[in-house]
């Protein structure tokens, strides 16, 4: 059997009316943002979540990490059943321990004014050892690349910067899963390289299970896996190249594939069959160069 | 003909003091009127500074800006009147609403100016209709809707006022493909409506290559290079030189050419890429 890192059976969420909460995504009530989810997620998964505004996958993100709670179904993360009703407040900080999550606005998410001390923050309230917070701070620190950063002040840090701060508090509470929920969103192109960078050491060398929320193409085709959620359910599952090879269906869910993809899927609908599992750039370039030297 | 011209401006952040910081460099760069240009950059390439100097918000520390061919700070005290002609969407507009309901909010501004109730119910109508608000969200509360459409009502607030020049700054930013579509495709539709000049700023080549005329390439607090889409989105190494992108349709294209297949057209956008192969294929099969 395989290590199943997160399991999800039968799903749903709908935003309350009334006093309770506004889904603050499309400002609709009681309309279901999630129903019937049935995922398995195994352990060190990369794993995009695709989506559009308001499609559910957000609320799909703040369920796993408990800041919200199921309407119906149950969630198992590492084989406990999360939506139990004897769940204590103790369990809840042990999920989230478990189930680390990463924000979309970087200025949101610091607390402290130095660096490390922000990194250190969690693990402080662990209550651990001040020689073990030291060496998690350390280690987080040198796994997000901001080693050198470790005095400064993070408000003078740029996007990119902010954001892996934050992943190395994140890091440093030595979590299994770490959801990232659009964490680029708001990084301009280079800030957006680095997140993405340490997504993939955390997930590769780490052996941490990541699930990167986004609606960047690009970033989804990097995954080992895509799940796309439209109108709260799961429409499509699967390896990269088979999820975006759905393109006509990926633009009636108002998205897109990567651009390389789309060019041939263009090519294609005027009659010209090019490769069908091509995905990545380099694959678009080189079965176009083979197909154009042909004729 | 030009709308606004840059003439030689300068803008250094906190001169005379030890935190003093050249963020534009002698900069001189014209925007013509009923085009849309794009203007790209790093984080850190002064773009934001020009922005924020083209309604008035910074006077620049040396230099000119001319609009329609007068200087916008020739009378200093009249300044305000620039912010009605030149309209500034500043990035992430949607934490800026603040009124009862949607129509109250875009109304706000042509209201501001003095307009009849009967035009302000116009403006608002119109510029609804521009960026994709339907009647019944008029009556809404703006805290009620969703990010993507807290975006709208923010740009249609500046629209409202039916500025002659408008500015935005990542205007699409975390919106999904359709949404950045709709509100792009908005813009266009203002320009041709209205004979307005628009200047985006964004981080997208790909929303670049589809919507803009021109691009203004800033590096380093100075113009790096300025032209047409065609021009700027050519050639993939001039841009990858100061760790610019182009949009990957235009890298394939770029990289199909250097083997040897001699694309020609608009490079740069998917359905443009498109045309130029299936063109090639007809040249080279008999």
């Amino acid at each position: 059997m395989e290590d199943i890192i997160i399991k999800t059976v039968g799903l749903g969420f709908t935003y309350d009316d009334g006093e309770g909460e506004t889904n603050p995504f499309d400002g609709k009530r009681e309309i279901p943002a999630l129903s019937d989810v049935n995922l398995e997620i195994r352990a060190g998964e990369y794993v995009a979540v695709l989506g559009h505004n308001g499609s559910g996958k957000s609320t799909f993100a703040k369920l796993l990490n408990m800041i919200l709670t199921p309407t119906v179904g149950k969630i198992y993360i590492d084989g406990i059943d999360i939506t139990d009703e004897g769940f204590t407040e103790d369990d809840v900080f042990a999920v989230r321990r478990k189930v680390g999550m990463v924000f979309q606005n970087p200025d949101n998410q610091l607390v402290a004014t130095v660096v490390e001390e922000d990194v250190a923050f969690g693990p402080e309230n662990l209550g651990l050892e001040r020689e073990e917070i030291r060496r998690r701070v350390d280690e987080a620190l040198a796994v997000a690349g901001m080693t050198e950063y470790s005095s400064h002040a993070p408000h003078k840090l740029s996007g990119g910067q902010k954001q892996r701060v934050a992943i190395a508090g994140i890091i440093a509470m030595k979590p299994r899963v770490i959801i990232f929920d659009e964490s680029t969103a708001m990084l301009d192109p280079r800030g957006r390289q680095e997140v993405l960078d340490i997504m993939e050491r955390l997930n590769k060398e780490e052996g941490i299970t990541v699930l990167n929320i986004t609606h960047y193409m690009d970033e989804a085709a990097r995954a080992d896996r895509v799940v796309v959620i439209n109108d709260g359910r799961v429409e499509l599952d699967g390896a990269p190249k088979e999820v975006f090879r759905e393109v006509e269906r990926l633009h009636e869910m108002g998205l897109e594939a990567p651009q390389g993809k789309e060019l041939l899927h263009a090519l294609e609908c005027e009659g010209i069959a090019i490769d069908s599992e091509a995905l990545h750039e380099e694959e678009c370039i080189a079965a176009l160069v083979k197909y154009l030297k042909r004729i | 003909m030009n709308k606004i011209e840059i003439q030689n401006v300068s803008y250094t952040y906190s001169k005379g003091t030890p935190f003093q910081m050249v963020a534009l460099n002698d900069v001189s760069v014209a925007f013509e009127k009923g085009k849309i240009t794009g203007l790209i950059g790093h984080t850190g390439s002064g773009k934001s500074t020009l922005v924020h100097m083209l309604n008035g918000l910074y006077r620049p520390t040396s230099g000119r800006i001319l609009l329609d061919g007068q200087d916008i700070w020739e009378k200093p005290k009249e300044i305000s009147k620039i912010r009605y002609r030149v309209g500034l969407v500043m990035q992430y507009p949607e934490y800026q609403l603040f009124d009862d309901t949607v129509r109250l909010d875009i109304g706000f501004g042509p209201r501001n100016q003095g307009l009849s109730e009967q035009e302000v119910e116009e403006r608002v109508k119109e510029a609804a209709e521009f960026v994709g608000i339907d009647d019944e969200m008029l009556e809404k509360s703006p805290f009620e809707l969703s990010g993507g459409q807290k975006r709208r009502v923010a740009i249609a607030g500046i629209i409202a006022m039916r500025p002659e020049v408008l500015v935005l700054d990542e205007p699409a930013a975390g919106l999904d493909p359709r949404g950045r579509r709709e509100i792009l495709g908005g813009l266009v539709r203002y320009v041709e409506r209205n004979d307005a000049t628009v200047i985006l700023v964004s981080h997208s080549m790909e929303d670049m290559a589809l919507y803009c005329d021109n691009v203004v390439v800033m590096s380093h607090s100075q113009v790096y290079r300025s032209g047409t889409v065609r021009e700027i989105f050519s050639d993939a190494d001039v841009l990858a030189d100061i760790g610019l992108d182009v949009p990957a349709v235009a890298k394939i294209a770029s990289a199909l050419r250097h083997e040897g297949i001699e694309l020609e057209g608009e490079l740069y956008t998917v359905e443009g890429v498109k045309r130029a192969i299936i063109e090639y294929i007809g040249r080279s099969g008999k």
